[in-house]
């Protein structure tokens, strides 16, 4: 019985290490198809893009902009490109895997759409030179890698303009997911751009440090409109519907991010940012082609999207309370123009 | 040992039975969605064997799942309840970092030092829910849950407050130095030299319940009241069962950190918790059962990831099988520890029918 | 020809492929009383719960005052006029004896209870037999003999005419069970008929017209008790083979006082006095019989005296040594041995194999245990011996205990209590739900201990048991001594004793 629990455990020791092995063997094939992919895959074969979303490609925010300007991109160019989705890559303890499995089968493009993504992107770029890797709002560049990014200090700089013009208390909100990177530019844009109008306003800041909290944004939300809080912009993500729900059920204004969220609250949501991811994934891809995406290490290397080209846009004023006079819209278009053409002086963070 | 061998044998058709009906039910769901289940699986095996760094990922979660399981094993077969594999993960990978990070002595001695801190961690984690059984009488499947939460935010708190990387937002603390990191065997690949630890635990388990300690701890679960009269002093052996239990699962927290996460973060404990009680229980608490329904969780979860970034099933197929997974063995055990009374009564007559013999 | 209350034909009863009744023939007359004698496990139950309806045949037919009946269920038996009064008593115990008898039946009066008119009618039948029933009594205020009579009031007054009395007189002491022969010879003068399953020879003897053998679920004969039966006779039927009853005296005289215990004090699971002031000394070679109904502190005392039980007060002493309150392993390691009275929850581990069982307090211990690993190989070498020496019916020792009949369970703890000569033995009912080979078997090598120098305490409820091996038999009552008397004491002194009768008895020292 003794001996026969002994050559068992020998027995898994040897599979295990036999594993082990098999893994090591194997491991140049593989890199080297890729590698051959790469190479001279553009002309005969389709470009092969992985798309990672930390979220649902269809939650009215974040990854649903994301995820319809790949499409748009994947519609235009069907014949060069083979987009694959995978959603809900949220833990950290799945992004790293996730990103090793694309890279390691051959994908040419891998895309980690979100701030979390920084650190595995970084590290696995280093583990595979011969793939491309895009990071979302993240931090950190490889040779192979940028980021690409948005400019929500112009846009939180009109959502600011538009929510101090439209409060009526005096006081207003901003709610945002996790501090840091693009939402905490965004929010220092919304200060500016409300204390543009009213030097004296009254501006909540909530952070509820997860994307995806939508209960603590509710939560966060309803106790700003408590206090007398009438118009609150939200930064994004799962929060935001907790924040649209709560300006639906408390009657009050909500302004969006990321995605025209007017069918969320038709009675609530004033306005809001839309991202347009498609065009500057035109100038990433052609770059990629070109060879111009390749940079030294260390290169900081962000496509950005803005006002100023027009990858940040506003959602049509939906006024229902018709809280904004004739001459305050028309300072809203101004302030729009104005940063469109690069012209106000926005908050460094 | 004819008539063993084929209990033994009967037992394993049995759990496989159970596999391939969760399997079957899965493949209806995927069906149903409209996909190919033949594919779905196809997938699934493929992302678990369809190349070395698939493999290697097969093993990354063999490690901890495997350690923990045997924690569990430890402890259930006490019949002590410790449901708190996760709880004493977490600390064991906290105490590990944080000597990692503040401890500022030579990286020689603190390698040792943290691997140490992270036994003693999980250990009395898990020993804090014997002390209260052994003195209050508190039952420690309610302890245990508790100490989970009591765990899961104190890390919440560490990563977002005092630990938290400075370089960062995110809820996570800074890197472990570079040179406490365990060494990745196959080049790129995240297999680490953890797997050896691995090794030596199984080695052990496999001796553990012919050693006399073992033979203690099983004679608790046995029931105080033969456990008192064979001699046994049961409270301590009670304590020390927990001790052992939860330094495995704080054993797994310190392989994970320096092999894998290189740092604690929110979330860092990934469900392992769960599936370790459910792999003791599928295992039978046999440790060659342990091990088989150890790497079938391993190929399941890194396949089906893997189906899921490949394909377009849903993940939530793993789910459910796994889902069905959990009701097959609770029924399991219910039948087991707790008969129902026609089940009872039956047994009764079957053994009045042996006596009669 | 007569016509007979019961005629069991051919019966036969297969539980998963065994056949526990083997083509049992079973004929009962009208107005008797028969015995159906078996060892344990032969097949009476079985038979009788067929002819109660709890189990259906396979084969064989059943008649019932000369007419065939198919008795689907216990409501037909008892429509029929079949009582059947269990081992264990189904009694709800808050209520009266009135309130039990009505539960079981519609009141003559539609919504309305008739509780007086049943009390006024169990009173009477209750007088008739002799039973001293109160009806209004509450279930718990009685003792286990009132409600045995209860079980059987009920069935009669539910117009039972075939009474079964599953081992009735296993719970009463022999006072009460003169009572109840009487009850029994009232019963079988007013014509009813009653089938006494038993595996004591003494009441076959005694009481019964006829009697049935059963002997592993077959019939091996039937005899009219007219006197001409030996006991001997009975023993062969039953067991197969001839059964030593006396065992030889040993004239080797006990030493000197081996383990003594003086004025413990003890409370039960409860938190009740258990023991009162128990002293009792045990000498070297020396067995001394303790014997009382159940309950009256018996337990308590055993585990006081093997550590499992804190005394409140009092000393214990081996070979002069104060033991008083260590905790269980240093009896363990001072050779004190202990048969436990519950082998189920207690004395064996169920679900281990029995070679672990057999080295159940051994854990510490070389040769079993040696750098920490448990030595299979000294294990297996004991239980080979073991198997062999306590003949141990069993395949290969990796069978669960669970797996064994309570015989060799008890054998199981047997090898493992006495191997090694104990110093002292605490025995607790340890021949209770064995048959009659097994039992002699337990008693033998008890005596073998003594032999061997071991102080032997022996518990039981069994008086017959007490006085064939006690070298002095000790009564307890309620948590106290009432007495110790003698080798060939009178059964009716120590029975008295038994019921809390203090006699001018002095203790010997």
């Amino acid at each position: 019985m003794m001996k026969l629990k002994t050559l068992t455990a020998l027995g898994l020791t040897l599979a295990l290490t036999a594993g082990c092995l098999a893994g090591c063997g194997g491991t140049s094939d593989t890199e080297e198809g890729s590698a051959g992919d790469d190479a001279g895959a553009e002309t005969a074969e389709k470009t092969r893009i992985a798309l990672v979303l930390p979220g649902k490609k269809d939650d009215v925010s974040f990854n649903q902009a994301m995820y319809e300007g790949m499409m748009e991109y994947a519609d235009a160019h069907a014949d060069e490109v083979e987009v694959r989705v995978v959603e809900g890559i949220y833990d950290v303890s799945d992004i790293e895997p996730t990103l090793i499995e694309y890279a390691d089968s051959g994908y040419d493009v891998v895309i980690g759409h979100g701030y979390q993504f920084s650190e595995p992107v970084n590290t696995v770029a280093q583990q595979y030179p011969d793939t491309y890797f895009l990071l979302g709002c993240g931090v950190g560049y490889q040779t192979n890698s940028a980021c690409y990014d948005v400019q929500l200090e112009a846009g939180g700089y009109l959502m600011g303009v538009v929510a101090a013009l439209a409060t009526e208390s005096g006081k207003i909100g901003v709610i945002g997911g996790g501090e840091g990177s693009e939402i905490t530019r965004g929010h220092e844009g919304f200060k500016a751009g409300a204390r543009s109008i009213n030097p004296d306003i009254n501006i909540q800041e909530v952070y509820t440090g997860d994307w995806n909290d939508t209960t603590g944004a509710y939560e966060a939300a309803v106790s700003m409109y408590d206090s007398g809080v009438d118009v609150i912009w939200h930064s994004g993500d799962g929060i935001g519907l907790g924040v649209v729900q709560a300006a639906v059920e408390k009657d009050q204004y909500v302004l969006g991010n990321v995605e025209d969220q007017y069918t969320l609250g038709p009675e609530n949501v004033l306005s809001g940012l839309q991202y347009e991811w498609g065009s500057v994934l035109e100038t990433i891809f052609a770059d990629i082609k070109s060879g111009a995406f390749l940079t030294n290490e260390g290169d900081a290397k962000t496509y950005w999207i803005n006002v100023a080209n027009s990858g940040l846009s506003m959602t049509e004023l939906n006024d229902v309370k018709g809280r904004l006079t004739d001459e305050e819209k028309a300072t809203i278009e101004t302030v729009y123009e104005q940063l469109h053409n690069d012209e106000i002086d926005l908050p460094e963070v | 040992m004819n008539k063993r061998l084929r209990s033994a044998v009967g037992q394993v058709c049995g759990t496989i039975l159970m596999l391939i009906v969760a399997l079957a039910v899965g493949a209806v769901l995927v069906a149903i969605s409209g996909n190919s289940p033949a594919e779905a699986y196809l997938t699934m095996l493929n992302g678990a064997f369809g190349s070395p760094q698939k493999i290697s990922e097969v093993f990354v979660k063999l490690i901890p799942i495997l350690l923990m399981a045997f924690g569990t094993s430890v402890a259930f077969r006490a019949k002590l309840w410790n449901i708190g594999a996760s709880g004493q993960f977490i600390m064991g990978s906290v105490a590990a970092t944080a000597v990692a990070l503040y401890v500022q002595v030579p990286i020689a001695l603190r390698v040792p030092l943290s691997f140490a801190a992270a036994l003693v961690a999980g250990a009395l984690w898990a020993g804090i829910a014997g002390l209260l059984k052994v003195k209050f009488n508190a039952n420690e499947v309610i302890t245990t849950l508790m100490l989970n939460y009591i765990a899961t935010y104190f890390l919440l708190y560490l990563v977002n407050g005092p630990m938290q990387d400075p370089s960062s937002d995110l809820s996570q603390s800074a890197l472990v130095p570079e040179e406490m990191k365990l060494t990745r065997l196959f080049g790129t690949y995240r297999l680490h030299s953890g797997i050896f630890l691995l090794l030596i635990v199984v080695v052990i388990m496999l001796f553990f319940w012919r050693t006399s300690l073992g033979y203690r701890i099983d004679l608790v679960g046995q029931g105080r009241k033969v456990a008192t009269y064979a001699g046994l002093p049961v409270d301590r052996t009670i304590i020390i069962t927990m001790l052992i239990s939860g330094l495995l699962s704080g054993l797994a927290g310190w392989i994970e950190t320096f092999g894998i996460q290189y740092r604690i973060l929110d979330g860092i404990e990934a469900n392992y918790g769960d599936i370790s009680n459910i792999i003791a229980l599928l295992g039978e608490l046999n440790p060659v059962g342990i091990i088989a329904s150890a790497l079938f969780f391993a190929v399941l979860l890194v396949g089906g990831a893997s189906m899921q970034r490949m394909t377009d099933v849903p993940y939530s197929v793993v789910d459910v099988v796994q889902g069905l997974i959990i009701i097959f063995v609770v029924a399991k055990v219910i039948f087991k520890f707790r008969r129902p009374s026609w089940f009872r009564r039956a047994g009764a007559r079957k053994e009045a029918a042996k006596n009669a013999q | 020809m007569e016509t007979l209350a019961v005629s069991m034909r051919n019966i036969t009863k297969i539980f998963n492929g065994v056949k526990a009744n083997d083509s049992v023939d079973f004929d009962l007359r009208k107005g008797s009383i028969h015995g159906l004698l078996g060892e344990n496990g032969a097949g009476k139950t079985t038979l009788m719960n067929i002819l109660y309806g709890l189990y259906q045949q396979e084969e064989g037919t059943i008649s019932i005052n000369g007419r065939e009946e198919d008795i689907s269920s216990p409501v037909k038996a008892i429509h029929l006029g079949i009582g059947m009064v269990h081992q264990h008593f189904m009694l709800a115990r808050p209520l009266t004896v009135t309130e039990n008898v009505m539960l079981g039946r519609k009141s003559r009066h539609g919504i309305l209870l008739d509780t007086k008119e049943t009390a006024a009618e169990l009173a009477e039948l209750s007088d008739r037999y002799k039973m001293g029933i109160d009806p209004s009594a509450k279930i718990w205020q009685l003792s286990v003999g009132e409600q045995q009579r209860v079980e059987i009031l009920t069935a009669i007054y539910m117009g039972a005419e075939i009474l079964i009395l599953d081992e009735p007189t296993a719970v009463l002491t022999p006072q009460e069970t003169e009572v109840f022969f009487e009850t029994l010879r009232q019963m079988r003068d007013d014509g009813k008929s009653i089938i006494l399953i038993t595996h004591k020879l003494e009441e076959i003897l005694e009481i019964v017209d006829e009697v049935t053998v059963l002997r592993d679920g077959k019939m091996v004969g039937s005899r009219r008790m007219d006197g001409s039966v030996t006991r001997d006779e009975l023993t062969r039927m039953m067991v197969g083979r001839d059964v030593l009853f006396q065992f030889p005296p040993v004239e080797k005289a006990p030493g000197g006082v081996k383990f003594a215990f003086r004025g413990l004090c003890a409370k039960n699971d409860k938190g009740l006095p258990a023991l009162k002031d128990v002293t009792l000394e045990i000498r070297e070679g020396e067995v001394v019989g303790l014997a009382g109904v159940d309950g009256n502190g018996q337990k308590e005392l055993c585990e006081v005296l093997t550590g499992l039980r804190k005394a409140d007060s009092g000393s214990i002493t081996l070979n002069g040594e104060d033991v008083t309150n260590l905790p269980p392993w240093a009896y363990i390691d001072r050779k004190v041995s202990h048969i436990p009275e519950d082998r189920h929850t207690t004395g064996l581990a169920l679900d281990w194999n029995l070679k672990r069982n057999l080295v159940l307090k051994s854990f510490r211990r070389p040769p079993y245990v040696k750098h920490g690993m448990m030595q299979v190989k000294a294990i297996d070498a004991f239980w080979k011996r073991a198997q062999q020496e306590y003949q141990i019916k069993a395949i290969d020792g990796d069978e669960p205990a669970r797996a064994l009949s309570g015989g060799n369970q008890q054998k199981v703890i047997l090898a493992r209590e006495i191997d090694g000569n104990p110093a002292v033995l605490i025995a607790n009912q340890p021949t209770r739900g064995l048959d009659v080979g097994a039992a002699e078997y337990v008693r033998s090598k008890l005596l073998d201990a003594r032999n061997q120098g071991a102080a032997v305490l022996v518990v039981s409820a069994d008086l017959e048991e007490l006085l064939q091996i006690s070298d002095r038999i000790a009564v307890i009552y309620d948590g106290e001594i009432m007495g110790v008397l003698p080798r060939g004491a009178d059964t009716y002194a120590l029975g008295a004793l038994m019921m809390g009768k203090r006699q001018e008895v002095s203790v010997h020292e």
